[in-house]
């Protein structure tokens, strides 16, 4: 199909290139009527690099792509309708599947950053469990010194204890030799006089 | 220390030299008596009941009591007016709750972490009966009672106890009983007795006096013995055995110190000799009494010997006076079975209470009334071995070790002393006599046999008459080890007298085994 963007003229090439739509003859472009059989040419007439180029696949990156270019019309005056027609549902498609596409990131968007948010509370939490399980850890931690130390303390106040209960022991005895030694003789138990 | 020679007290009732002696164990000059209303500030403030209710008018607050019926001490010695004598002693005491009244004659005291309470119930004849229950640390629930009586006329109040025992508290002297009948006095003027269930004297005191060195008259205790309640029958001495003990002052209360038998220079060498022939356990009541870590049957050492029996001994004379004299146990005697049934129908009557009531319930939320009269019987126990640890087992040894060297020395065993010496902390004290003292962890009151071994839990204060000590090793009837009690320091004293006269005996029975080859 021939065509050319709306508002510049017609190249020389497109205004040799052109054929009759009945005979097949050269035309120029801006010629109603064929020269050579005089039939009105009012059908698209195709050139001559339309005819060897075949068509382009259309896919949803073109569709895209013609929803940001500029807007097409018909090289001829009869198909500018349906061209029109046809860019407004191109239009509408691709305004709906922006939409839609806005829509879905809004979507995702959202959903990611409420994960995100979900997982910073769960990290939060974390680190606050952590910071409370470290609290608990350090406060176990320092009872349990406490308990060591105090347990320590107890056990050289034992041991400085039984030392003394030694040292007394064996002074005592000390003296029990002593006595023994070169004390008076022990006599049998003496009590106090009775009271009469 | 207290040089030989020199006794630690002096007669006619001075007060001891206050140069090396624990201050706290005299009045102090110029400060204020101690007595049991300055200590306890809510003596004087009435319960409130749920109804509003005056609560029972005491006698009925037997765990605040050191003794129950003991009037407390103050620091001049004196006794405080009647209307102060209860609760007794305290030096930290748990604060009671307030009794809620169940009906006109019963409310519930509950105590502690609430597990443990109080059951006050008012007796048509005026007397009351009280039931504790208690929650020990394994989770039982054992549960005590007695029947308190008072006698206005006499001023005596005498508690009869679910297991046979019963106590009688006088204006000037306290009598415990045990099972067996066997009781055991002690009067304010610091003099004791013991008496045999058919009320023959086992062991009585008398105040005598002689001549110093320098001639200056002096007062003594003379105690005789005359026999012993050996398992549910009287041995009686072949001749009384007579021992003097000084008199010193705790606080202003008579503590007669133990004067030291002198014995030939020889008496004592056995102990520091190895026996010849080893000495073997076989009869002898430390096998049945008490449970070692590392049983010996087998002594090489006199010295281990004395040790162990020092310990066994104690706790065979504790099982041997609640042995009954007959075949029937004094547990099932027919006034015992009678308190135990009357307590159990008080439990059922305050349960059910309970349960029709939920505004009692609120009040006593919490409180567990499950226990069962059955458990009462568990209380009582059976004589099973009591378990030592080889660390009490060498303090023991240690102990007896150096009481051997101090008799020899002719020197008493004296609680400022040991106070003191620096060593208290790991110092044990033997019961000598069976008393019943308050439990300072959960409140209420237990009982310490004779031979039940308690150290100090803390050291007491200078103005205390009594001490907080640990149960270190007790009997099945007895407190539990590791419950707090309160003893008085004058009971203390008692048992350092005791285990200085142990030591003696025992010194005369490993002399006999060392020549038999056995005991």
């Amino acid at each position: 199909m021939a065509s050319r963007v709306l508002g510049q003229p017609p190249s020389d090439f497109e205004k040799i290139n052109m054929f009759c739509t009945h005979c097949g003859k050269p035309v120029e472009a801006v010629t109603k009527f064929c020269p050579h059989c005089g039939v009105h040419q009012t059908a698209e007439m195709p050139s001559p690099l339309q005819a060897a180029t075949p068509p382009m696949p259309q896919n949803r990156s073109h569709a895209q792509a013609a929803s940001a270019a500029p807007p097409v019309i018909s090289a001829t005056p009869g198909s500018r309708a349906g061209a029109g027609k046809t860019g407004l549902w191109v239009g509408a498609a691709a305004l709906v599947l922006a939409a839609v596409g806005g829509v879905a990131y809004w979507g995702w968007s959202n959903k990611v950053a409420g994960e995100e948010a979900a997982q910073k509370a769960i990290l939060e939490q974390q680190a606050q469990k952590a910071a409370s399980e470290d609290a608990a850890r350090r406060l176990a931690e320092a009872d349990q010194q406490r308990l060591a130390a105090e347990k320590v303390t107890e056990v050289a106040e034992i041991m400085a204890a039984r030392a003394l209960l030694d040292k007394h022991i064996a002074a005592e005895e000390a003296q029990a030799r002593a006595n023994q030694k070169g004390g008076p003789a022990q006599t049998q138990p003496k009590g106090p006089a009775q009271t009469p | 220390m207290v040089q030989a020679g020199q006794p630690p007290v002096t007669a006619q009732g001075q007060q001891p030299p206050a140069d090396a002696r624990r201050p706290g164990l005299q009045a102090a000059p110029g400060q204020p008596p101690v007595t049991a209303k300055g200590q306890m500030g809510q003596a004087g403030q009435p319960p409130v009941t749920a109804q509003g209710q005056q609560p029972p008018a005491d006698g009925g607050r037997p765990g605040l009591q050191a003794d129950p019926g003991q009037p407390p001490v103050t620091a001049q010695g004196q006794r405080p007016p009647a209307d102060e004598r209860r609760p007794g002693p305290d030096v930290r005491r748990p604060v009671p709750a307030q009794p809620v009244a169940v009906d006109t004659a019963t409310s519930v005291v509950p105590r502690g972490d609430r597990s443990s309470f109080d059951i006050r119930h008012k007796n048509n004849d005026g007397s009351q009966t009280v039931i504790s229950q208690t929650r020990r640390p394994d989770g039982t629930r054992p549960v005590t009672g007695f029947k308190q009586t008072e006698d206005a006329r006499n001023g005596t109040t005498t508690r009869f106890y679910s297991d046979g025992r019963s106590s009688v508290q006088g204006r000037d002297f306290d009598k415990r009983s045990v099972q067996s009948g066997m009781s055991f006095v002690r009067n304010e003027n610091g003099l004791r007795e013991a008496r045999l269930p058919d009320g023959k004297p086992s062991y009585q005191d008398r105040f005598v006096s002689y001549r110093g060195p320098t001639g200056e008259q002096r007062q003594a205790i003379e105690r005789t013995h005359y026999a012993r309640w050996d398992h549910g029958r009287p041995v009686y001495a072949a001749r009384p055995v007579v021992r003097h003990y000084d008199v010193g002052h705790i606080h202003g209360a008579p503590a007669p110190y133990y004067r030291p038998q002198r014995y030939a220079p020889g008496f004592y060498s056995g102990y520091y000799a190895r026996f010849a022939v080893p000495v073997v356990l076989a009869a002898f009541a430390g096998a049945a009494w008490v449970a070692y870590d590392t049983p010996a049957t087998t002594y090489y050492d006199p010295a281990n010997l004395m040790g162990d029996m020092q310990i066994s001994s104690g706790f065979e004379e504790g099982y041997s006076y609640a042995a009954p004299s007959d075949a029937l146990p004094v547990y099932d005697s027919q006034e015992a079975a009678a308190l135990r049934n009357q307590m159990a129908t008080v439990q059922q009557q305050v349960r059910t209470s309970i349960q029709a009531d939920p505004a009692l319930r609120q009040q006593l939320g919490g409180v567990d009334f499950q226990a069962t009269s059955s458990q009462v019987q568990q209380a009582v126990g059976g004589a099973v071995p009591v378990q030592i640890s080889e660390d009490v087992r060498q303090q023991i040894r240690q102990q007896v070790r150096l009481s051997v060297a101090m008799l020899q020395n002719g020197k008493p065993l004296v609680l400022a002393d040991v106070l003191a010496s620096g060593y208290t902390k790991i110092y044990l004290f033997q019961t000598a006599q069976p008393l019943n003292v308050a439990k300072l962890s959960a409140g209420g009151e237990c009982f310490l046999n004779t031979g039940d071994l308690i150290g100090f839990a803390e050291l007491p204060t200078a103005d205390s008459p009594v001490a907080e000590m640990k149960v270190v090793a007790s009997g099945a009837t007895s407190c539990r080890p590791d419950e707090v009690v309160q003893v008085r320091l004058t009971d203390l004293q008692e048992m350092l007298n005791r285990f200085a006269e142990r030591v003696e005996d025992n010194m005369t029975r490993v002399t006999a085994c060392s020549a038999s080859g056995g005991c």
